[in-house]
C-alpha cells in the first residue's frame, strides 16, 4: 500500500499554535498567583514551556511511528496494564492528601489519568476494530469493553476526579454510537450512566453544592456559585474587543484557578468576542481536519483510533468552555493545549501526533 | 483497494483487527454508520455554535450590565474629605473653620480578640461594647470605630495599643464663637454637609470638591494597586457683611431681654440702610453649631427670616410714607383722631392707649395714634396703597442668601374686606419678617431707595482670591426708588419725634439723633382672633436720624410680665444696641449729648459685674482697623471706640473657650501699651487744651474708651483726673 508523506498541516498548524497560545495566555493568566504562591511570576510560565517541549517531542515521535504498531495486541494490553498501574500507584501512594491524583516523582507529578486517556482510546480503537460486525454482541463484545472502561473509569472517580472519569464514559459512548451500536442499548447504556452520575453526585456533598449552584447562581454568589459567577463575568467584560492581553482584572483572584480551568475566561477576558471566537475555531478546525483523517484512513482501526483522539480532544475542549461559560457545572477538566499542567499537554500532544500519523495514510 | 472515498466503502486492512464480514448484515450496518459519524460531527459542530452563540451573547448583549457588576467588584474608590471654605465676618475674622481631626477606625482582620478590644475601647470611648464587638467581628479590613474625636481621647485610645486599631485624619466643622450668629450660619453634619443657615445655602460651593484614590481591588479584598488619585479641591470661602463685633453685642442684648421679659422668642436685624449689608442677624432661642443635632427645632428656626409677624404700629411708617409720597397729607396737618374711636364699616377701631383729639400728622406717628392712621390712609386708593407696601418689599422674600426665607403675608386688594385697608394701615393683616421690616426702613433711612438685603460680601477661593458672591445680591445693585429722597427725609424728622417725646423714648440715644417707631401687635390664635395678653413687641429704628448709618430692628415675641409694649420693651433694646456700634463704628454724634455714660457700655466695657458668657475681658488692644471712618473733618474717633470695644472681639479670647481651634486665625492684635499694668489698668493722659482730634488720638493711643464727647474747641475739663489709673474700658469723659 503506498502511504503519503505529508501529515496535514492544517492539523498540525492548529495544535502547534494551540499549544504556544496556552504558553502565553498561561503566563498572563499566573504571574500574579505565581508570585503569591513561589515568588516568582514565571513559575508556570517555565514548567508549561518544558512541558510543550517534552510534548513536542513526544508530538514528533508519534508522528513518525506508524500508529498500526500501536494497534498490535500486545501493545494495547500493555499500555492499558501501564496506565491502570499508574492509576493504582496515585490511588494508592501519597494518603497524606484527600486527593490522588498525581504521582510525584522529585520535582515532576505525572497526573496519570491523563496518560490512561490514550490508553482507552487506543483500546476503544482496537476493540471496536475488531469487534465492529458483533458490535450488538453483549458478552463478546460489551462485556469486555464495559471491563476496560469501568475499571478505569473507577479508578478517575476514587481519586476523587468526576470530570475525567465522565470523560472516559463518554468517549466510549462516542465511539459506540460511531461503531453502530443499537440505539435502544445505547439508551440502556446512557440510562444506566446516568443513574450512576446522579448517585455519585449525591454522595458528595460538595458536587451536590456545585450542581446546586450551577442551577441558582444568585443564591450564593460568594460560595459554590462563585466560581462560575467570576467566570461569566470575566468573560462579558471583554466585551468584543478585549481588555487587550495581560489585562485581566478577573485573574487577580477572583476566577478561582485562571490558568488551568479557567484559561478561557481569561482568554475572552483579555482577547474579547473575537479571541473566544478564535479558540473555538481552532478546535472546529481540529475537528474537521481529525474527522477527515480518521474517515481517510487506510483501515477501521485508524478510523476508530482517529475519531477517537479527535472527540477526545475536541469533546473535553468543549466541556471545558461550556463550564467557565457557565453552561454546566463545574467538573474540574482541562482545554486541551492550553490549560497550565504537564501531563495533560503531553498527553495530548501525543494523541495528537497520533492523529497527524494517521493523516499521512489518509487517502 | 484504495480508491478514494471513505473507509467503510473498502475492504478491511490488513492490520488493525478481524476482518469484516462482507454478509447482508454488515452492509445494511455500512449506511446506518455513515449516518452515525454524520450525527456525530454534526452534534460536535452544533455544540460548538452554541457555545459561539453564548459567548457572542454574554460578550456583546450582556456585556454593559455584567461589567458593571465586575467593575463594581474589581474596583474601590476611597472618597478624601475636601476641606469646607471658612466662612469670615466682614472683618477677615473666622466664624465657621474646618479643623484636621483623628478618626478611629480597626481592620477587624488584624484586631485578635474581638470582645477584649470591644471592652477595653468601648468604656474609653463611650460605646455600647456589644455593638462595638459585632463591628470588630466583622469579616471587612475597615469599620470605623468612632470619628472626629478629640485629641486627648485619641492619645488615650493610641495608650490601649489595641492591635488593627488605626487614626485616620478627617475635617471637622468647628464654630469657635459657639453660638454667636448661630441662625446666620447654620451647621454641618458628620459628613461635612452643609445643614442649615449659610452652610446649607452655600454647600455647593464651601463643601469644595472631594478627592478619590481609585483602587484595583483583587479578590482576596484588601490587596489593592492604588490606580489614580485626585487630590481634593477645598471649598470656598464666605465674607460675609455680618460684623462679628456688632453681632456680639445684638446677641448679648438679645440674651439680656430674653432674661428680663422671657418671650417665646426675639430677633433683631442690623443693617448699612446704604448698601442693605446685614451687619448682625440674630435669633433667640439659639442653638450651639458645634452641637446642631441637640438643638431643638425651637432653637434651629431663624425667626428673622422665617416667621413672619404682624408688624403692628411699626408700619405705620409705610402708610405715613405712601401718604406723604403721593401728597395727601403734609406733617402738619392736623388731623381729627376722633375722640379715640372710629368706624369702618361695622367695625369700630380704637386706640391702644389714650384717645386723641386733634394731632399734627407729625403727632399721629409719635404717638401712635390708630385713628389718625386710618384717617390718612383712606385717602389713598387700595392700589396705590398696595403698590407702595409692595415697594416697600412686603409680601415678598428680600432675596437674602439664607435659606427658608418667607415672604411675610400679604393679601392682594381682591381679597381685601372693607376693613383690610384701616387694618394695614395700623400694621394688622399684614404678615411681615424682621428682616423685611429692616430693609423697608432702610428705604426710608436710604433717602427712599431699597436696597435687597444681604449677609455675603464675597466668596474667598481657596488661594485666598475674592469673588464676587454670584447672584444679582452684591452691594453693586443699584437698589429700587420707592418714595423721593425728599419724602424720606421728611419722614425721617417725623419719626425723630417718635424717640423724642413719643412712644420710642426709650430708643433715645445721649449725642445721636435717633427715629423710628414702636409697634405692639395682638398675637393672632389660631382661630384667626387677636388673644388678648399675646403681643409682639417691636421697634424699627435708624439712627442717626439726619444721615443714617445704621437701621436696627428690634422684635420681642410674646414678652412676659406687665410691660409689653413695643416702647418699653423693645426700644430699650434697639437703644442698648445701637449706642457702642455706633461708637465702635465710629459714626461722630450729631448732637449734643449729657455726660451720663449709658449702663450698657459701661456693663459691656467694665472689668467688674455680670458679663455676657461669663467670659474674662482680656486686656484692652491696640485699635484695629474699622470699616470706615467717620466724615472728612471729623476725627477719628473710631480709633477710640475700636480701642475699648476690642474686649468684645469674641476672637480676642471672649468667646473661645473650650476646646481652642488650632487654627484661631490671624495672629492677634498686639497688646497695648507698655504702659498697662499687671491688672490691666492704665494711666489716665492729661488731656486738657487739646482739640477733639488730639484727645481722641491721645486715648486710642492709651487704649481707654471715651464714650461722649461734646463739641467744643479745646478739652475743659476731663474725668478721671491725668495720671489717675483707669481699668481697661472704664467710662471717662472729656469735655469741652
Amino acid at each position: 500500500m503506498a502511504r503519503k508523506l505529508a501529515f496535514d498541516k492544517t492539523l498540525f498548524t492548529t495544535g502547534v499554535g494551540l499549544t504556544l497560545f496556552g504558553v502565553v495566555m498561561i503566563y498572563s493568566a499566573s504571574a500574579v498567583i505565581a508570585m503569591e504562591r513561589f515568588g516568582s511570576a514565571h513559575y508556570f510560565l517555565l514548567r508549561q514551556a518544558c512541558a510543550a517541549a517534552i510534548g513536542f517531542g513526544a508530538m514528533a515521535a508519534a508522528m513518525y511511528v506508524d500508529y498500526r504498531r500501536w494497534l498490535a495486541r500486545p501493545v494495547v494490553y500493555a499500555v492499558l496494564l501501564v496506565a491502570t498501574l499508574l492509576l493504582a500507584v496515585a490511588l494508592a501512594a501519597d494518603r497524606t492528601h484527600q486527593v490522588h491524583r498525581w504521582i510525584r516523582l522529585g520535582p515532576i507529578q505525572v497526573q496519570p489519568s491523563e496518560i490512561a486517556k490514550l490508553a482507552l482510546v487506543l483500546f476503544l480503537a482496537y476493540h471496536l476494530a475488531r469487534k465492529e460486525d458483533r458490535i450488538d454482541d453483549a458478552t463478546g463484545t460489551l462485556l469486555p469493553l464495559a471491563v476496560v472502561v469501568g475499571q478505569l473509569t473507577l479508578l478517575v472517580y476514587l481519586q476523587p476526579d468526576m470530570g475525567t472519569a465522565a470523560i472516559y464514559v463518554l468517549l466510549a459512548i462516542v465511539l459506540l454510537f460511531v461503531a453502530g451500536l443499537r440505539w435502544r442499548y445505547l439508551l440502556a447504556g446512557g440510562g444506566a450512566c446516568a443513574l450512576a452520575l446522579g448517585i455519585m453526585i449525591l454522595q458528595a456533598p460538595y458536587r451536590v453544592r456545585r450542581v446546586l449552584a450551577f442551577m441558582n447562581p444568585e443564591d450564593d454568589p460568594l460560595g459554590a456559585g462563585f466560581q462560575v459567577r467570576q467566570s461569566i463575568l470575566a468573560v462579558a467584560s471583554g466585551g468584543i474587543h478585549g481588555t487587550s492581553l495581560g489585562e485581566s482584572r478577573q485573574k487577580l483572584f477572583f476566577l478561582p484557578e485562571p490558568h488551568t480551568d479557567f484559561i478561557f475566561s481569561v482568554i475572552a477576558e483579555e482577547l474579547g468576542l473575537i479571541g473566544a471566537l478564535a479558540v473555538l475555531l481552532a478546535f472546529a478546525v481540529l475537528l474537521w481536519r481529525g474527522v477527515v483523517a480518521a474517515a481517510g484512513a487506510p483501515d477501521r482501526g485508524g478510523y476508530y483510533l482517529g475519531m477517537g483522539i479527535t472527540c477526545w480532544l475536541v469533546l473535553q475542549a468543549m466541556m471545558n468552555i461550556a463550564v467557565t461559560l457557565g453552561m454546566m457545572p463545574t467538573k474540574g477538566i482541562p482545554l486541551p493545549f492550553l490549560s497550565y499542567g504537564g501531563s495533560s499537554l503531553v498527553a495530548s500532544l501525543c494523541a495528537l501526533g497520533v492523529l497527524l500519523n494517521i493523516s499521512q495514510h489518509s487517502s | 483497494m484504495r480508491r478514494r472515498g471513505l473507509s467503510w466503502r473498502r475492504a478491511p486492512g490488513r492490520t488493525g483487527g478481524a476482518a469484516r464480514g462482507r454478509g447482508a448484515g454488515a452492509m445494511a450496518a455500512l449506511p446506518a454508520r455513515r449516518a452515525r459519524f454524520a450525527i456525530l460531527v454534526a452534534a460536535i459542530v452544533a455544540g460548538l455554535l452554541a457555545l459561539a452563540a453564548r459567548c457572542a451573547h454574554l460578550q456583546v448583549l450582556k456585556e454593559p450590565e455584567l461589567l458593571d457588576l465586575a467593575r463594581s467588584q474589581q474596583e474601590r474608590t476611597i472618597s478624601l474629605d475636601p476641606r469646607r471654605g471658612p466662612i469670615l465676618d466682614r472683618n477677615g475674622k473666622e466664624l465657621a473653620v474646618s479643623l484636621d481631626v483623628d478618626s478611629i477606625f480597626a481592620d477587624p482582620v488584624e484586631v485578635g480578640e474581638p470582645a477584649s478590644a470591644a471592652r477595653r475601647l468601648a468604656s474609653l470611648l463611650d460605646l455600647r461594647v456589644p455593638e462595638l464587638r459585632e463591628r470588630l467581628e466583622n469579616d471587612r479590613h475597615f469599620v470605623w470605630i468612632k470619628r472626629k474625636v478629640t485629641p486627648d481621647v485619641k492619645r488615650r485610645v493610641e495608650a490601649l495599643g489595641v492591635p488593627g486599631v488605626g487614626f485616620a485624619r478627617e475635617s471637622r466643622r468647628y464654630y469657635p464663637k459657639r453660638s454667636l450668629a448661630a441662625h446666620l450660619l447654620g451647621s454641618c453634619g458628620m459628613d461635612n454637609q452643609g445643614l442649615a443657615g449659610l452652610e446649607y445655602a452655600f454647600d455647593g460651593a464651601v463643601r469644595g470638591t472631594p478627592g478619590r484614590i481609585f483602587f484595583l481591588r483583587d479578590g482576596h479584598g484588601g490587596r489593592v494597586l492604588e490606580r489614580d488619585r485626585t487630590e481634593p479641591t477645598a471649598g470656598s470661602g464666605l465674607v460675609l457683611t455680618i460684623d462679628e463685633v456688632i453681632q456680639y453685642v445684638v446677641e448679648r442684648e438679645l440674651d439680656g431681654v430674653m432674661a428680663a421679659t422671657a418671650p417665646a422668642g426675639a430677633t433683631v436685624v442690623a443693617l448699612r440702610p446704604r448698601t442693605g449689608e446685614v451687619l448682625a442677624l440674630a435669633s433667640r432661642p439659639v442653638f450651639d453649631p458645634n452641637n446642631y443635632a441637640a438643638a431643638r427645632d425651637e432653637a434651629q428656626r431663624n425667626r428673622a427670616v422665617s416667621d413672619y409677624y404682624e408688624p403692628g404700629s411699626t408700619f405705620k411708617v409705610i402708610t405715613a410714607a405712601a401718604a406723604l409720597e403721593s401728597g395727601r397729607v403734609h406733617p402738619d396737618e392736623v388731623i381729627w383722631c376722633e375722640n379715640g374711636s372710629i368706624v369702618v364699616g361695622r367695625h369700630r377701631f380704637k386706640e391702644d392707649r389714650l384717645p386723641y383729639g386733634n394731632l399734627t400728622f407729625t403727632e399721629v406717628l409719635a404717638k401712635s395714634s390708630n385713628v389718625g392712621a386710618i384717617k390718612v390712609a383712606a385717602r389713598l386708593r387700595p392700589q396705590e396703597f398696595i403698590g407702595f407696601i409692595r415697594g416697600f418689599g412686603f409680601g415678598r422674600r428680600t432675596g437674602v442668601e439664607l435659606p427658608g426665607e418667607s415672604a411675610g403675608m400679604l393679601r392682594d386688594v381682591p381679597d381685601w374686606s372693607g376693613l383690610s385697608q384701616a387694618s394695614i394701615a395700623m400694621g394688622q393683616e399684614i404678615g411681615a419678617t424682621t428682616l423685611q421690616l429692616a430693609a423697608a426702613l432702610g428705604a426710608i433711612a436710604n433717602d427712599g431707595v431699597w436696597m435687597r438685603p444681604h449677609v455675603v460680601q464675597a466668596m474667598l477661593a481657596p488661594d485666598g482670591t475674592r469673588l464676587p458672591a454670584g447672584g444679582a445680591t452684591g452691594p453693586e445693585e443699584g437698589g429700587r426708588r420707592v418714595i423721593a429722597a425728599a419724602t424720606a427725609r421728611t419722614l425721617r424728622r417725623m419719626l425723630q419725634a417718635v424717640t423724642v417725646d413719643g412712644t420710642g423714648k426709650a430708643a433715645a440715644l445721649p449725642g445721636f439723633t435717633v427715629g423710628g417707631k414702636t409697634g405692639t401687635a395682638q398675637k393672632i390664635d389660631g382661630s384667626g382672633r387677636y388673644t388678648p395678653g399675646k403681643y409682639v413687641s417691636w421697634f424699627a429704628g435708624f439712627v442717626p436720624a439726619d444721615h443714617p448709618a445704621l437701621v436696627i430692628v428690634v422684635m420681642v415675641d410674646e414678652p412676659k410680665g406687665p410691660r409689653f409694649h413695643g416702647g418699653d420693651v423693645a426700644a430699650p433694646v434697639f437703644a442698648r444696641v445701637a449706642l457702642p456700634v455706633l461708637q465702635y463704628l465710629g459714626v461722630p454724634p450729631d448732637r449734643e449729648g449729657s455726660l451720663v455714660f449709658d449702663r450698657s457700655v459701661q456693663d459691656s466695657l467694665g472689668t467688674d459685674g455680670e458679663r455676657p458668657h461669663g467670659a474674662a475681658l482680656p486686656a484692652v488692644r491696640r485699635g484695629r482697623p474699622v470699616t470706615r471712618s467717620g466724615r472728612p473733618g471729623m476725627p477719628r474717633s473710631d480709633t477710640v471706640v475700636a480701642a475699648s470695644l476690642g474686649s468684645l472681639d469674641p476672637s480676642s479670647g471672649l468667646l473661645r473657650r473650650g476646646p481652642a481651634p488650632e487654627a484661631a486665625g490671624a495672629p492677634q492684635a498686639a497688646g497695648a501699651g507698655a504702659e498697662a499694668r499687671a491688672d490691666g489698668s492704665l494711666p489716665m493722659p492729661d488731656l486738657g487744651g487739646m482739640s477733639l482730634r488730639q484727645a481722641s488720638e491721645t486715648l486710642a493711643a492709651a487704649g481707654i474708651v471715651c464714650t461722649t464727647l461734646r463739641s467744643g474747641a479745646r478739652v475743659t475739663r476731663q474725668e478721671p483726673d491725668p495720671g489717675a489709673q483707669v481699668r481697661p474700658g472704664a467710662p471717662c469723659a472729656v469735655m469741652f
